[in-house]
């Protein structure tokens, strides 16, 4: 009869195995590979800044009824893509964007100006500014120019004018 | 009352028996302390200085670094070309290179990047890593070149800041 053996011993051995390899006792390939690593910084580099649209205030006349508009225009500023224009008052800092434009120019005439934008416009001297915009970004305001309303705002006949 | 026994062959008897074993172990005993007493010399002779190999790398910019003008979204900038140079002590070590790229606070996910294996715009390095066929020596030399793009869609935030572009080389010893 051959001697039988306990399975205790077998599963103690197995156990003793797993116990050492999750102590880490066996260096495993990956544990042994060496590594070494150097931070190297490159030249400087910031992210740009679109800067404030410097910009001109002309009032001009189309010869229609002697309605005027307010002929706004500016350099181009470096990288940007687009302008947009808008419209405030003295009285607060709330500002409406009354249009946006890749060009260099932008008139604002009275037929733009909302009946909103009146209510807006109602305390205070009326202003007009532009932020030139690249993707998300904006620029500051630029400075802002006054502009002086005449005849029914909102409407056609309404005629603005720089100040 | 029983009768003890005092003396006598019997008794007599019983004490040899006794005696045997204790003889044995006696001698058993003084024949262990016997081999204790062997005689023991040891030297300790010294042997020349022996340390492990290295794996280092140094970098450096080739040439002058560049001047670059500042970087506005959807916008590439290339770096110069990076030499990486294998600086460690040993002859059979062998190591791949790979590389990751750290931005300043603010820039993270908002800067793609791709770096060359030599020129920008040549072979790509993948993320992995690259060694030639059995590895770089620990004395080779390998180019590398990184390229930046800052995403159309980076906030506006992130005007006028520095991205403190940081390139981290690493080499990995490769075994196989």
């Amino acid at each position: 009869m051959s001697p039988t053996v306990s399975p205790r011993p077998r599963v103690a051995a197995v156990l003793a195995g797993v116990l050492v390899l999750m102590l880490g006792g066996i260096p495993s390939t990956a544990d042994a590979a060496w590594r070494t690593s150097v931070p190297t910084p490159t030249a400087a580099l910031s992210a740009g800044q679109l800067a404030a649209p410097v910009i001109g205030c002309e009032t001009r006349a189309d010869g229609l009824l002697g309605v005027t508009y307010a002929h706004v225009s500016w350099p181009a500023v470096d990288h940007a893509t687009s302008y947009d224009v808008l419209v405030g008052s003295t009285s607060g800092t709330a500002r409406e964007r009354i249009g946006t434009t890749t060009a260099t120019a932008f008139e604002v005439r009275g037929g733009l100006l909302t009946l909103l934008l009146g209510t807006l416009l109602s305390t205070g001297t009326p202003i007009v500014s532009v932020v030139a915009r690249t993707g998300e970004w904006r620029s500051p305001e630029s400075a802002t120019r006054t502009i002086g309303l005449t005849g029914v705002v909102g409407t056609v006949v309404g005629s603005v004018r720089c100040v | 009352m029983p009768a003890r026994d005092t003396g006598g062959g019997r008794g007599v008897g019983r004490r040899l028996r006794w005696a045997a074993p204790l003889a044995a172990v006696l001698v058993l005993a003084t024949g262990t302390a016997a081999a204790q007493g062997l005689w023991e010399r040891r030297v300790d002779v010294a042997v020349a200085p022996v340390t492990a190999g290295s794996l280092a790398i140094t970098t450096a910019w080739v040439g002058t670094p560049p001047t670059w003008p500042p970087i506005f979204p959807g916008e590439t900038r290339d770096t110069g070309l990076l030499r990486v140079s294998g600086t460690g002590a040993g002859t059979t070590l062998r190591w791949k290179v790979s590389a990751t790229v750290t931005f300043g606070d603010g820039f993270a996910g908002h800067v793609t990047t791709q770096l060359y294996r030599g020129a920008c715009g040549g072979t790509a390095l993948p993320s992995a890593g690259y060694a030639p066929a059995g590895g770089y020596g620990p004395t080779d030399t390998v180019d590398l070149c990184l390229r930046m793009t800052l995403a159309p869609a980076a906030p506006s935030d992130l005007q006028g800041r520095s991205l403190v572009p940081t390139i981290h080389v690493v080499a990995d010893q490769v075994t196989s």
